[in-house]
């Protein structure tokens, strides 16, 4: 449903779907809106930390990413959507434009 | 995010101001003036605010493109304009409020100081709080509403002394683009922080100037229709010096924006409110520091003692508030932003 939306929709959605690291999440993004660059992996990443700060998801499991499929040697979280964030997103799902998709 | 934003904020007072006395204003006052001998100076300086805030809000938009562009974000500004119900609304909406709050301050620069407008827009986050609470359902602790409390009374010192020294009718109409600042801008802060909580903060605030300098155009149109002279200066905006001011203005606004919002989703509307809100000291310091303390506070031999040791004052206990409201722990941080599924 949100496939195509602003990104942190989908990322709402990807989550709300189950529990997920960021090395699965963020290529995912990456994959989905043709952004094969650094920047707009960071920036995804950033995303996630944002959800975690604002209470929407929370962090529930961490390891080292060593095959590098993120960024080899870094922190890897593993995020889950919370009460807050199911809430947003169902409001997301309501009131996205459904014309365009 | 928090830290930084004053600083640009502070930066965009000090070039805001020096705005007033360039060829794009002063020739608009000219223009106004011989199509309508009749009118006061009062409503002159008003509609060249006007003007100023359609200059600002456009500056500000076109340096967005280039830093937007630079990150290549345009698809995601894109994919965020068109939705309106659950994003782009609140943008359209805080530019409506936020731009008024932009004119209050240029109006309570020029009509009292700009030490005073900065100062006053210390106190927007009282509105930012009050809202959050009521429609964002942002938890607030015991030692925000302390701060809270501390601003307002900051504020009543720093407006008491303009009140007892300044004409009238002058400080009136001052008096009143100070409230339109504290509430203009303390409702956009609320509006966009739940804006954010779903977008890029980066195209957010792109989104939010692109309205704003639509609205100002608009008002610009329809004065210039009634028979306002409003565009009599526009070939002054080719000259250097204001080419110059106007980068200045963009750069400087559109950090203090870019670092305001990106704060929001990190410590929240209220806090990231009060750290931005620092921009009031800033903004006395680089004014005093490149015009002088007299400009940057509006007082005269007479009405020095009170109008320094009033506005100092007021100063120091808003700042106190501050630091009262955004020293929170990290623990509290994460309980009082779990609830941010509220609906403005």
């Amino acid at each position: 449903m949100m496939e195509g939306a602003p990104i942190k929709y989908r990322l709402f959605e990807i989550l709300d779907e189950g529990d997920g690291w960021t090395d699965e999440l963020v290529p995912r993004i990456l994959d989905e809106y043709d952004m094969h660059y650094s920047y707009a992996r960071d920036h995804v990443n950033f995303y996630l930390m944002e959800f975690v700060s604002g209470g929407f998801a929370s962090e529930v499991d961490y390891k080292v990413d060593e095959d590098g499929h993120y960024k080899e040697g870094a922190l890897l979280t593993k995020y889950s959507i919370t009460p807050s964030g199911k809430a947003i997103f169902a409001k997301l799902q309501r009131t996205v434009n459904k014309r365009i998709r | 995010m928090g830290i930084l934003c004053p600083i640009f904020c502070g930066l965009w007072y000090l070039f805001g101001n020096s705005s007033w006395n360039m060829g794009f204003l002063t020739e608009l006052a000219s223009g106004i003036q011989s199509a309508y001998p009749e009118m006061s100076e009062q409503t002159v300086s008003i509609l060249q605010a006007v003007f100023l805030c359609f200059i600002n809000a456009f500056a500000i938009t076109v340096m967005l493109f280039i830093w937007n562009g630079g990150f290549r974000k345009v698809r995601e500004l894109r994919r965020t304009v068109v939705e309106f119900n659950s994003a782009s609304k609140y943008f359209a909406l805080a530019a409506v409020c936020g731009g008024l709050g932009t004119l209050g301050t240029y109006i309570s620069s020029q009509f009292i100081s700009p030490g005073f407008a900065s100062i006053t827009g210390i106190l927007y986050p009282i509105v930012g709080t009050i809202l959050s609470v009521l429609f964002l359902k942002q938890k607030v602790s015991r030692k925000a509403y302390m701060g809270v409390s501390m601003m307002v009374v900051g504020g009543l010192v720093l407006y008491s002394g303009v009140i007892f020294t300044s004409e009238a009718n002058l400080s009136m109409i001052g008096l009143l683009g100070g409230i339109m600042t504290i509430v203009g801008w303390g409702i956009d802060g609320c509006l966009a922080g739940y804006g954010i909580n779903v977008t890029d903060p980066d195209t957010a605030l792109h989104l939010r100037f692109s309205f704003e300098a639509l609205m100002w155009f608009i008002v610009l149109v329809v004065l210039a229709i009634i028979g306002f002279p409003m565009f009599c200066s526009v070939g002054f905006l080719l000259d250097w010096p204001t080419i110059v001011v106007m980068a200045m203005l963009g750069i400087t606004m559109g950090w203090n924006y870019s670092t305001w919002y990106k704060s929001f989703p990190l410590i929240g509307v209220p806090r990231g409110q009060a750290l931005g809100s620092l921009c009031g000291m800033y903004g006395v310091i680089f004014i005093s520091i490149f015009a002088g303390p007299a400009i940057a506070m509006g007082y005269t031999d007479d009405t020095m003692a009170l109008i320094v040791s009033t506005t100092l004052l007021g100063m120091i206990i808003s700042v106190l508030g501050i630091f009262v409201m955004s020293s929170e722990d990290s623990e509290s941080m994460v309980v009082i932003q779990n609830t941010g599924a509220g609906d403005p």
